[in-house]
Formats: structure tokens, C-alpha cells, sequence
């Protein structure tokens, strides 16, 4: 990691702190919470922020401040999960796409091509369709629209690695297509996968919210923003507290990471000057 | 020129086969009778024959789907079997909806967007530049959903000034517009500042300053010109945000589009509506990506030879 790097942009710095900050709470919810995210308590039903409640309670009498922190697992783990799968399938086809080239590669390339033409979102609801609602094709739902991503990005940097000097001699040396993908390209993927990586994470969560939001993701009573913030939906005139609280913690999250990406791709790349978007 | 749009033709077409395919077998690999899964769970027994027979679902898979083909070629998409009509009234009636929602969302994104990043790269580093790099971030982290809640919190709750749900009328239009057009709007400012800083710095900006031209007629003429076209190339790309704000805007604002068609479909288990919707959609999307690049070949000649 280029720690350096990434603290010298400030921006880079509050991405850095933001997501920290997130990844505490996350772990350390059932300490920090005062309260049972799952416990109710119809008496307390719909209540204002307060001593008792730092962000009020929601219609069941749900301790919110607890929810939204036991929310941050939710979607860290489906963020990071989603996005690991992606990874893993994604890295090593477009390393052996871009090594080994020939048929292979270009058919692996117009699937990838073809996967990319389909809109996330759309590709993640007919997923969901096709398997039914639920936290697993919640995963692959989000996985799958992430290994064509991964698979091209790795391709590219695949190809332009093997037309080194030192792959060359690793290759005069005996070291077999194995050794020379693992020892010698895989360690320099490691920089534009990091980042991708990053806002491929932010995306992930985002899109997981926006699919529980519309009760195709996670579902109640599991404590996860999106339908959190769909469930508040019927109490917005009277509790909209219960919508504030949800979807601020949604946004600093994939806000805070986003940051922490572009101070990479800067770090990784200083030619870079944030010229597309992540997610 | 001709060369080349022939062979974005010939690529669109294939995409189009393999997202038909993807859409086919996504019903037919899936555990479970096809012909149940389509007609759904309360499908009479006659229902069901009916189906097997037009779907032909005791022949081979590649039959199948030739058959499949030619039925949504004639526009025969089957029944939706939620609504009780056919799928295919059931996408007319809500694609247009869609359609004036995403060019409103469009337009103000380019409207508000591209301007943005222009000042906000003529006045590099300063106030204003921050500020609007700051909204762009903030732009594409906010949730679509989150931003809609909180608009109808603000503008029809409590403001009183736009209905919170519903279509038809231009106050209807407003919130579902600006929500749908936000992470294109945030895309589009920070990819014009990026690209104009760059520009400013070249030599032939350099040298229109030299010659004394007004910095006025500089930016906008000069650097302006070398900005648009790429950023124009990104709208089309990026068709597919629009579309994805789109199925979540809908549903919020209860605006009667393909988005929230799929939506319910899918909580309905509703096939051939998923399969017709998703269908339409990849293919517009497929038809905005050509027409891009073909315009693209137009105004740049150097694309035709990549």
C-alpha cells in the first residue's frame, strides 16, 4: 500500500478516516450499541432522537442508532464478499486471457464485452429473478457484473507486462508459464486491481442498498440500510428521522471509499488526475 | 466510413443475439419446470399446456430458442401473468413513460453538468472548483433513493410545492428528473473539468492567447471544441446509469415506467415481463451505444481506423 502517498490528498486522508471510522463501528457494533438491533419495544414505537435513543426508534420500537451500526456489517460484508468473488473469478481469466491469447481470449473477451453492454442493475434484478431473493444471489448478483470488469482490466495490464525485459528472462531461464503469471505479472496486477477494487466495492454497496430498497436484496428484519430506508418509507411524515439516519450512514460509507479510491488511483498512478467517475 | 459502420452493425447484432440468449436461458437453466415458471405459480393446467405447446419445451434447447426468437420478433412477448394482458400492451404503455424521464434526466444532466465542469476548470483550484468537485463525489456516492426520500420529505411534505408520487402533469416530472439525472449530472462535471484543465494547457490554447484573442473566444471556441466530443461519447455510454437511476426512481416516485414494471415483475415471479423489459431495455441500450459510435466516426475520422 502507498500509505504516503494517500495521506499527502486530503481528501484522500477523510476517505481514509471515514472508512476506518465504519470499519470500527462495524465490529465493534454489539459493544458500541446500547441496545439489541432486533429487540422491540411497541411502546417506544416511532420516537424522536434522544438520551435514551441517540437516533430514535423506528415503528416496531427498534433502537435505530443500533440498526444502522449493525447495517454497516451488512453491507461491508456484501461490499467486500461481492467484490471479492468478482475478483477472484475476474483476475485470473483475464490473466490467462491476456497471457496465453488465441481463441480462448477472444471468446472470453466477447462474453466480457457482451456482460458489459447489460446495465448492473439490470443484470443484478434478473439474477435476483432467476434465484430467487436472498443474501447468496444477492452476492452473485453483484459478483457477476464485476468479473468482466476485473477480467478486461487485467487483460490490459497483463499485456503490456509480458512484453518486459524480465519476463523474457524469466522465460530464457526455464520458468514455466505457471511460475512467470505468479511470480512475475500476478504482483503487478496488484496496483490497478486495488483500485478497481476500491470503487468496485463503493458500487457493490450502493447497488445492494438500492436492491433491498426495492425488496429484491436483504430482507427484514435484518438490519440493512436500503430497507431500512424502504421500510421508514411509510412513516416519513411522522418519523424522518428514520430515513436521515440510514441513508447518511449509506452515503458517508460509499462516499468515504470512494475518496480512498481516487487518493490510490493517484498514488498508484500520479499521471492520473481523477478523469473518470468510479462506481 | 461505410467499413466501419458495417462492422459496428455487425457487432451489435451479435451483441444483441448473446443478450438474447443471456435472457433465454436465464428461465431455462433455473431448477424448475420452464413452463410453470413462466406461466407462474396459480396457472391453471390449460395454462400451462398452452404454454409447453408455443414454447415447444420438449424439443432441444436450441429449438427452443429459435422459436422463443421468432415469437418476440412478431411481438409476441406472452402474457404477464400478474397484470392478466399481454406483456407486449403492457411495454407500450410504459416505455414511453420511461423514455420522457430518462431524456428529461439527460438533458438536465448536460444542462447543469457539462457548464459546471467548465467553470469549475477555468477557475482551477479555487473556490468554485472544490465546490463542484465536491457535489460531483457527493453525487455519485448519494443514493438515488435516498436523494428521492429526502426531496419528498423536503418539496412535497413539508414545502407542499410538487406531488410526491404519480405521473402526468410537469410538477409530477420535476423530483423523478432531477433524481434519475444525478450520477450522469456528477460524471459529466468532473469529466469535463478533467478534460478541460488538460486542454487549457496545450499549445494551440497557448497560442490562440499569444495572438491576442479574448480568453472569452479561448475557452470556447478552442478548448470547448476538443472537450465535447468525448464527454458526448460518455453520454451514450453511460446510457446504462440513467436507466439504472431510472428503475429505482420509478419506484419511489411511483412513476409508471419500465423500470417499476420490472421491479414489480420480478416480486411477482412475472417471466415474460422480466424477460420482454430487461429485452428492451439491453437493446435500446445496444441501438444508443452504435448510433454514438457512428456519430462519433462522423465528426472524428481517426475512430474509423481503431
Amino acid at each position: 500500500m502507498r500509505t504516503r502517498a494517500i495521506l499527502r490528498s486530503k481528501s484522500g486522508l477523510v476517505g481514509l478516516i471515514a472508512v476506518v471510522v465504519i470499519a470500527v463501528a462495524a465490529v465493534l457494533a454489539p459493544v458500541v450499541a446500547r441496545h439489541d438491533p432486533f429487540e422491540q419495544n411497541l411502546r417506544a414505537s416511532l420516537g424522536p432522537a434522544g438520551r435514551q435513543h441517540w437516533m430514535g426508534t423506528d415503528d416496531l420500537g427498534r433502537d435505530t442508532f443500533a440498526r444502522v451500526l449493525f447495517g454497516a456489517r451488512v453491507s461491508l460484508m456484501i461490499g467486500a464478499g461481492a467484490v471479492g468473488l468478482g475478483l477472484l473469478v475476474g483476475v485470473p481469466l483475464g490473466l490467462a486471457s491476456g497471457y496465453f491469447g488465441g481463441t480462448f481470449d477472444a471468446v472470453a473477451m466477447r462474453i466480457a464485452d457482451l456482460l458489459l453492454a447489460f446495465p448492473r442493475i439490470l443484470m443484478a434484478i434478473l439474477i435476483v429473478a432467476v434465484y430467487g431473493v436472498g443474501i447468496n444471489s444477492l452476492l452473485v448478483a453483484i459478483a457477476v457484473p464485476d468479473i468482466p470488469i476485473f477480467a478486461r482490466l487485467a487483460r490490459a495490464s497483463t499485456l503490456s507486462i509480458i512484453q518486459l525485459d524480465y519476463v523474457a528472462a524469466g522465460r530464457a531461464l526455464g520458468a514455466s508459464d505457471t511460475r512467470i503469471m505468479a511470480r512475475h505479472v500476478l504482483p503487478n496486477l496488484v496496483g490497478p486491481v486495488t483500485v478497481q477494487a476500491t470503487f468496485s466495492v463503493a458500487a457493490a454497496i450502493l447497488i445492494a442498498g438500492g436492491l433491498s430498497f426495492l425488496g429484491l436484496g436483504v430482507r427484514p428484519p435484518t438490519p440493512e440500510w436500503g430497507s431500512m430506508l424502504a421500510q421508514a418509507r411509510t412513516y416519513m411524515r411522522t418519523a424522518p428521522h428514520l430515513i436521515t439516519y440510514p441513508g447518511l450512514a449509506l452515503a458517508a460509507t460509499v462516499l468515504g471509499i470512494n475518496l480512498l479510491g481516487d487518493a490510490l488511483r493517484q498514488a498508484y498512478d500520479p499521471r492520473f488526475r481523477g478523469r473518470l467517475g468510479g462506481a | 466510413m461505410l467499413a466501419y459502420v458495417a462492422s459496428r452493425l455487425i457487432q451489435t447484432a451479435l451483441t444483441l443475439v448473446g443478450i438474447s440468449i443471456l435472457v433465454f436461458l436465464a428461465v431455462h437453466l433455473t431448477p424448475g419446470d420452464p413452463a410453470v415458471i413462466i406461466g407462474g405459480n396459480e396457472a391453471s393446467d390449460e395454462e400451462i399446456r398452452i404454454i409447453r405447446q408455443r414454447l415447444g419445451l420438449d424439443q432441444p434447447l436450441p429449438v427452443q430458442y429459435l422459436r422463443w426468437v421468432s415469437h418476440v420478433l412478431r411481438g409476441d412477448l406472452g402474457r404477464s401473468h400478474r397484470a392478466g394482458r399481454e406483456v407486449y400492451d403492457e411495454l407500450a404503455t410504459t416505455f414511453p413513460v420511461s423514455l420522457a424521464l430518462a431524456a428529461g434526466g439527460l438533458a438536465l444532466a448536460v444542462l447543469v453538468g457539462i457548464p459546471l465542469g467548465i467553470v469549475a476548470a477555468v477557475h482551477r483550484d479555487s473556490l468554485v472548483d472544490l465546490a463542484v468537485m465536491g457535489l460531483s463525489v457527493a453525487g455519485m456516492s448519494v443514493p438515488v433513493f435516498w436523494l428521492a426520500l429526502l426531496m419528498i420529505l423536503l418539496f412535497a411534505l413539508r414545502l407542499e410545492w410538487l406531488p410526491s408520487s404519480g405521473w402526468g402533469t410537469w410538477q409530477h416530472f420535476l423530483l423523478p428528473a432531477v433524481s434519475v439525472s444525478l450520477a450522469t449530472l456528477a460524471l459529466l462535471a468532473r469529466m469535463t473539468r478533467a478534460m478541460m484543465v488538460e486542454v487549457l494547457l496545450e499549445d494551440y490554447v497557448r497560442t490562440a492567447r499569444a495572438k491576442g484573442l479574448p480568453e472569452r473566444l479561448v475557452r470556447y471556441r478552442h478548448a470547448l471544441r476538443t472537450v465535447l466530443p468525448p464527454v458526448v461519447t460518455v453520454i451514450g455510454l453511460r446510457f446504462g446509469l440513467l436507466v439504472g437511476g431510472a428503475v429505482i426512481t420509478e419506484t419511489v416516485f411511483a412513476v409508471p415506467g419500465l423500470g417499476r414494471l420490472v421491479v414489480l415483475a420480478v416480486q411477482y415471479r412475472d417471466f415474460p415481463t422480466i424477460q420482454a423489459g430487461v429485452l428492451l431495455i439491453a437493446v435500446c441500450i445496444s441501438f444508443i451505444n452504435l448510433g454514438m459510435d457512428v456519430l462519433y466516426g462522423v465528426v472524428d475520422p481517426r475512430v474509423r481506423y481503431v
